[in-house]
């Protein structure tokens, strides 16, 4: 039972997979995932960003590198 | 229902935190991406009831800023107050003008200039940083003439003109960290303190996040850095000493996201409320 709860936990918080752009490997979306965040591809370590959602479909384009007047 | 204008270039955790805050609050957001938006004032469409500008770019967003300004939106925080606190030589002399205590430092442009400004602030070390910069890029501590005129070389060959402006900070001993305070219309929510082995105690560059218990002394010198600067949503950084506190930056658009956990307050719930107050 318990198991049970964590996978229906589990299904509801990972909305989706898109595509690294770096590596192809899937990337793991949350279901509140928006356009412009930045997400890490967990297989090749690379910082992505979500370009677009189309109903369900996420594309993910690479991150830009950070510039000199970044930060808080 | 007011609306949010969330101007930002990422969405970041930060970001994320502060929508879900306004949507539990029924506050609807508008997200406001500065690379596909245009700031022409014949074209935008204002449709939201304040902006609170979170962009990762200091130039951008201080562009969104203004031109929102320009158009009569409330907007978080205001300009000036950007324009103080992104830089941090401005930084230092809106906090020597109201004496709140601050380390020592002088602006210079050659090396003669910077070895003259180091025997007054007392010598080495020091610590020169890039007026406009953050997340502890390209802080460099001096402790000797050589060190000193290697980086000074540096930044004349290779660096830009904003590097070509030197800052320099009278360097501070920490007890193994720093503090963050966040302040919100000039009142302390909650605090941090940031451990490194480092000197560079930035989370950014790995300081480990705990809860600062709020005195009274740091809500004191928190409000008046806060108001030297202009107020809003502030982020400042603080050092200890055997004298008390000085403040060392100011930070305009904070970063919070691992700072909620270990003070158990919730920064984005307060962002959202004071934007939301700011509403004529």
């Amino acid at each position: 039972m318990h198991v049970h709860i964590i996978n229906i936990s589990y299904s509801l918080f990972i909305y989706m997979t898109a595509q690294c752009p770096i590596c192809d490997a899937p990337v793991a979306l949350q279901s509140n995932v928006e356009v412009s965040e930045v997400v890490n591809c967990t297989d090749c370590g690379s910082r992505v960003v979500v370009e677009s959602i189309a109903s369900s479909r996420v594309m993910l384009a690479q991150a830009p590198n950070i510039e000199e007047d970044w930060g808080e | 229902m007011k609306t949010l204008g969330l101007i930002h270039s990422t969405i970041r955790a930060d970001e994320k935190l502060i929508i879900e805050a306004a949507r539990k609050k029924n506050i609807q957001v508008k997200l406001i991406d500065i690379r596909t938006q245009i700031f022409n004032p014949e074209t935008f469409v204002l449709d939201f009831d304040v902006a609170l500008e979170r962009s990762v770019s200091t130039v951008k967003g201080d562009y969104a800023i203004k031109f929102l300004e320009n158009l009569g939106v409330p907007v978080v925080n205001f300009s000036e107050v950007a324009a103080v606190c992104g830089d941090k030589f401005l930084t230092s002399l809106a906090l020597r003008k109201v004496t709140v205590p601050t380390p020592d430092f002088a602006m210079v442009f050659t090396l003669n200039q910077a070895v003259e400004a180091i025997k007054k602030i007392g010598g080495y070390p020091v610590v020169i940083k890039p007026a406009i910069g953050s997340w502890g890029r390209l802080l460099a501590k001096i402790n000797d003439s050589d060190s000193l005129e290697t980086v000074v070389e540096h930044k004349e060959v290779l660096g830009g003109p904003h590097q070509k402006a030197i800052y320099i900070q009278q360097y501070i001993e920490k007890p193994g960290h720093d503090i963050r305070a966040f302040v919100i219309g000039g009142k302390v929510i909650c605090a941090i303190y940031r451990d490194s082995k480092h000197w560079i105690t930035n989370t950014a560059r790995g300081g480990v996040a705990s809860n600062c218990p709020v005195t009274k002394e740091l809500s004191k010198i928190c409000k008046q850095a806060s108001e030297a600067v202009g107020g809003g949503i502030l982020a400042i950084d603080l050092f200890e000493t055997k004298d008390g506190y000085l403040i060392n930056e100011i930070n305009h658009t904070m970063e919070f996201k691992n700072s909620e956990e270990p003070t158990g307050v919730s920064i984005s719930s307060a962002i959202v409320d004071y934007c939301v107050e700011q509403v004529g």
